[in-house]
């Protein structure tokens, strides 16, 4: 009898953490709120927002289903507006006669920042229709700024606070990477070699997009 | 009363298979080879499963810390600092004991019927490599290297839960297997070889998060306790214990009970523990600045960045890409 009463005791302590944690989530979403006029951008990713977004991509592109599908080579590139580190914007449709390299990745992806060399390499090159972005996979405006200043990027690079642009472009793990020609995706990189294997293979797919 | 007789000698099984699937309940993902994505995969559960585990519906406390840690000289991590603080305050290693379903499996694998290594004073020396392993490969490497260590080269249960099932049920990730999987496939192997002839080898000689939780043992609100009032010394509860323990509840104590069956006097049970005076100030205390550095973790979209990285598939812990 004791046993079980103890057993009961250890399911309440189980519940009452995740209780908490709950309770605490909920909390820090008043708390940001209520800091609402301090820094608006950043409260929209709160996770409300993220879920809402997330419903109505699904909603969108497979209602049948209720699950994004993944995109596969060939297919329509979604259009999306980025605002990028630098301040300016960027839309996709803006290049739709241009090939985009469209690269998803993170501070803490380690193979994500390992590959970061060859954007940069690439960038250099000055390649002629060819516009290269990389979009931070929901990380602070904050985190993705320090990020840049320490690593010295000068490739162009995207915020996506609050996931919507990845909703469009959904996938398993990071990297990420596609090629876009013509508003049509031309080949799909998921993970990442070291950067000079991955620059050799995005350089010949851009290669050859432009010939 | 046969079913209570069996309920009592097994209720330890019932409470880790329990753990297990409440933590892998997604099992939609298992069918199609995806990782859920919902908003749980925020919070830690306190046992070691890998949040890449199609079926895993939170996320891996250590996987979480790790990731934190590369992003520290970004953003301190206060979240999943304060949660496995505040999980070692309450439950200590009962955690090992009973919520972890890598515990499971090795107590499976101890029930195949090999000679088994004994306890002696080389195992309890071993013991101490899971701190090294703590400091080394969830901590230093994370920090200094920018690559979750443990779960990249150690983790069986990033190779078991998430490594192997998915290269099996997605064909495009198969390409990117490399050295690095036949590596923890490897680990994991010698890992289960090791369990199979020494009672929890993964546990006693590796578990980083063991190792944690091993520091809150002396101030764990709940857990297992000799009454000394009872307790003759006869030290039959330290002679049965498969566990590299000196006395009940110290650092290499996983809270099973096993003693509490071996307890001639019946001095030995649990409940929530009895601490001096300085012990329960200590106590006390650390719950009260847990709870602080959760909220102000929170405050920090901790929860987010928690569930941003485990809703994506870790390649590492798969030991691919």
């Amino acid at each position: 009898m004791r046993r079980i009463k103890e057993l009961c005791l250890v399911t309440v302590i189980c519940l009452s953490f995740a209780g908490l944690t709950a309770c605490g989530s909920s909390k820090a979403g008043e708390a940001t709120e209520s800091e609402a006029n301090i820094e608006e951008t950043v409260d929209t990713t709160t996770e409300a927002d993220v879920e809402e977004s997330e419903d109505t991509v699904s909603e969108e592109t497979a209602p049948k289903a209720g699950e994004v599908k993944e995109l596969s080579e060939g297919d329509k590139a979604p259009d999306f507006t980025a605002k990028l580190a630098d301040g300016t914007e960027f839309k996709l449709s803006d290049h739709n006669n241009e090939v985009v390299l469209l690269n998803f990745f993170a501070s803490w992806c380690p193979p994500c920042m390992g590959e970061m060399p060859a954007f940069e390499k690439l960038k250099n090159d000055n390649i002629e229709g060819l516009s290269i972005i990389c979009v931070d996979c929901m990380e602070d405006k904050e985190t993705v700024d320090q990020l840049i200043k320490d690593e010295g990027y000068t490739f162009p690079i995207a915020y996506d606070e609050d996931g919507a642009i990845e909703m469009l472009y959904p996938t398993e793990g990071i990297p990420y990477t596609l090629v876009i020609k013509n508003g049509t995706i031309e080949k799909i990189y998921l993970g990442a070699d070291n950067a000079d294997a991955q620059y050799a293979e995005y350089k010949g797919a851009i290669d050859e997009c432009l010939k | 009363m046969k079913g209570k007789e069996h309920f009592k000698q097994f209720s330890r099984r019932y409470v880790q298979l329990m753990a297990a699937v409440l933590y892998n309940c997604n099992f939609k993902g298992f069918a199609e080879g995806k990782i859920w994505k919902g908003n749980s995969k925020g919070m830690c559960v306190p046992g070691l499963n890998c949040y890449s585990c199609p079926g895993a519906i939170a996320s891996c406390p250590l996987g979480s810390l790790q990731t934190a840690l590369i992003s520290s000289k970004y953003k301190f991590p206060y979240y999943i600092l304060g949660t496995i603080l505040l999980m070692g305050l309450f439950l200590g290693r009962f955690i090992c004991g009973f919520l972890c379903p890598f515990g499971l499996i090795q107590d499976l694998l101890d029930k195949i019927p090999t000679p088994k290594i004994k306890k002696s004073n080389i195992t309890r020396g071993l013991s101490w490599i899971k701190y090294v392993v703590l400091v080394i490969f969830a901590i230093l490497i994370p920090i200094l290297y920018s690559a979750p260590g443990f779960c990249k080269y150690i983790c069986p249960a990033g190779t078991l839960e998430a490594g192997i099932p998915l290269t099996i049920l997605q064909e495009k990730l198969r390409p990117m297997i490399g050295f690095l999987f036949s590596w923890k496939v490897f680990m994991l192997l010698l890992i289960f070889a090791v369990c199979i002839f020494a009672y929890r080898g993964f546990c006693r000689f590796l578990c980083p998060l063991g190792a944690i939780y091993s520091f809150f043992q002396p101030i764990s609100f709940f857990g297992i306790q000799v009454d000394e009032k009872k307790c003759t010394h006869c030290n039959a509860c330290v002679r049965n214990c498969k566990m590299d323990v000196k006395k009940v509840c110290d650092r290499e104590c996983i809270q099973c009970g096993e003693c509490i069956k071996h307890c001639p006097e019946d001095a030995i049970h649990f409940g929530v523990r009895r601490l001096d005076n300085k012990k329960r100030i200590l106590q006390i205390v650390l719950v009260v600045l847990a709870v602080v550095i959760i909220v102000v973790g929170l405050n920090n979209k901790g929860f987010n960045d928690v569930k941003n990285k485990a809703i994506r598939l870790c390649y590492e812990c798969m030991g691919i890409g």
